[in-house]
């Protein structure tokens, strides 16, 4: 019976321990520090192509988290706004952030990442120090494929792709070799942060200019065929799904930048393709 | 060519997409097997009924569900499934075609092809969107459930030890945090998993 007692005594003292190293800890860290933090985890993510209300989420659950009870935020594809505040506490001020973003691009394991992060962050495993270290490790990591591995498989991809919808083996080579080409350009552009209508003209050009080239090459290869193959890869479905996605959730402005992102995206590859064609044909004309 | 060797290409070709998307390595084989099993929906009720738009419905909504399972059986967010997946199903010909017809100035052939196009699009987001609504209802209702399942634990927990009293602020913390492990079970990577990538980075 008194071992029991004790070790209520303990766990109370325990508790009450706890509870002021957390008060303490509360009014340690700045409000500003919280801010930022999720300002930048919300920043990583938008940027690699998540979803819109996994962002707002990981915000309000951040700052939540650190007794932060007033979270508004506003998440677009282009930038974030957020305004935090405590209820109980004169000594604060209301704090509004506003970050603009740029340039955007997919890289489904940096979303991954963040996601991790949020969740170790939201049951107090780390400061908001770590934290923000955490977050700049998951920023600067380099992309688990490099550009030429990226070019590498989107042939791979092209070059199955068109078996299934009926190619021949040269076919299937020439869609291989000039995807591979293509990719590569264009994720170098893209990394370079030229505009998304610049690198998919480049792109579509490209892919035109090296599909005329087979076919004279190989009297069996078809051009049509190989401009297809060459442009799935290109084709915008993901921002097509993603905003349909934001759309349905409710976050009706994200879906309608994505939405024109991926109209952007098809009319620049159709005036590349296009363009390459309508040239092609004024020579043979002659 | 037999539905076994599509199968097959469509696995590879989901792969490389997959790749291009930059998914975790680990998810790999699953994100290609999602796309494989959609474009083989695709491919059978395509030659059965001769209608693109209602089998890329029917593949959509199939590659939503196999998408969702996969994201709860591997704690990965979801896009990682279906992204790869969609890109076989995308009108890319369609909307080549379309263009062809408007560089060749053949504006009704134009007009057809391209709202063909249209179609398959609306056919893929309708198919993935009817599945996401149901399943974004049915999390929720599993997240009320684990606030309930707290309680009830709570509740036996303060039957068994009749000196504690009911401590509101308690129970609520308890439900939040199980709460919150519902939800975070279908979007995150596993802890085993993440520490030891950890490890290997340490290395």
């Amino acid at each position: 019976m008194e071992k029991k007692a004790l070790e209520e005594l303990r766990e109370s003292i325990r508790k009450e321990v706890k509870d002021a190293m957390k008060s303490e800890h509360a009014l340690a860290t700045d409000q500003k520090d919280i801010l930022i933090l999720a300002i930048y985890a919300a920043e990583i993510m938008v940027r690699n192509g998540s979803e819109t209300y996994r962002v707002e989420d990981t915000i309000m659950r951040i700052c939540k988290s650190e007794g932060l009870d007033f979270v508004e935020a506003l998440v677009t594809p282009t930038g974030i706004l957020v305004s935090i505040d405590q209820s109980h506490s004169s000594q604060h001020h209301m704090l509004t952030f506003n970050k603009r973003i740029q340039h955007r691009m997919i890289n489904l394991e940096k979303v991954s990442e963040v996601n991790d992060f949020s969740r170790r962050f939201v049951v107090k495993e780390m400061s908001v120090e770590e934290g923000m270290k955490r977050l700049r490790e998951i920023d600067k990591k380099k992309t688990p494929y490099q550009i030429s591995t990226q070019a590498l498989f989107a042939g791979i991809a092209s070059g199955f792709f068109i078996l299934l919808v009926g190619a021949n083996l040269a076919e299937f080579v020439s869609a291989l070799l000039s995807t591979i080409i293509m990719t590569y350009v264009l994720g170098t552009l893209i990394q370079r942060e030229f505009s998304y209508f610049f690198a998919h003209l480049t792109g579509g050009m490209i892919a035109a200019s090296l599909a005329i080239l087979a076919a004279n090459i190989h009297p069996d290869i078809r051009m049509n065929v190989v401009i297809i193959g060459a442009i799935m890869v290109m084709v915008p479905g993901v921002a097509i799904t993603n905003g349909l996605r934001d759309t349905v959730a409710g976050d009706l402005m994200s879906g309608i930048i994505r939405g024109v992102e991926a109209i952007v995206i098809a009319v620049s590859i159709a005036f590349g393709v296009g363009f390459v064609l309508n040239v092609w044909n004024m020579v043979q004309g002659f | 060519m037999s539905v076994a060797l599509k199968f097959v290409y469509a696995y590879i070709a989901t792969i490389g997409f997959a790749v291009l998307f930059q998914v975790p390595k680990k998810t790999l084989l699953r994100s290609g097997f999602a796309g494989a099993i959609g474009w083989s929906v695709f491919n059978l009720i395509n030659q059965e009924f001769d209608s693109v738009v209602v089998a890329t419905f029917l593949a959509a909504m199939v590659l939503a569900m196999i998408g969702e399972r996969f994201a709860r059986t591997e704690k990965q967010p979801f896009t990682v499934f279906i992204i790869p997946g969609i890109v076989p199903l995308v009108p890319g010909v369609a909307l080549y075609n379309t263009m062809i017809a408007i560089l060749e100035e053949n504006y009704n052939l134009a007009a057809e092809v391209g709202s063909e196009a249209i179609l398959i699009a609306l056919a893929i987001s309708g198919g993935l969107t009817i599945v996401l609504s149901v399943n974004a209802y049915l999390r929720k209702k599993r997240m009320a459930l684990a606030g309930r399942r707290a309680v009830k634990i709570q509740e036996k927990r303060n039957k068994l030890d009749k000196s504690r009293e009911l401590d509101p602020e308690e129970l609520q913390k308890e439900i939040e945090k199980t709460k919150l492990e519902e939800y975070y079970k279908e979007q995150f990577f596993d802890d085993d998993a993440q520490d030891s990538a950890n490890k290997e980075e340490e290395k």
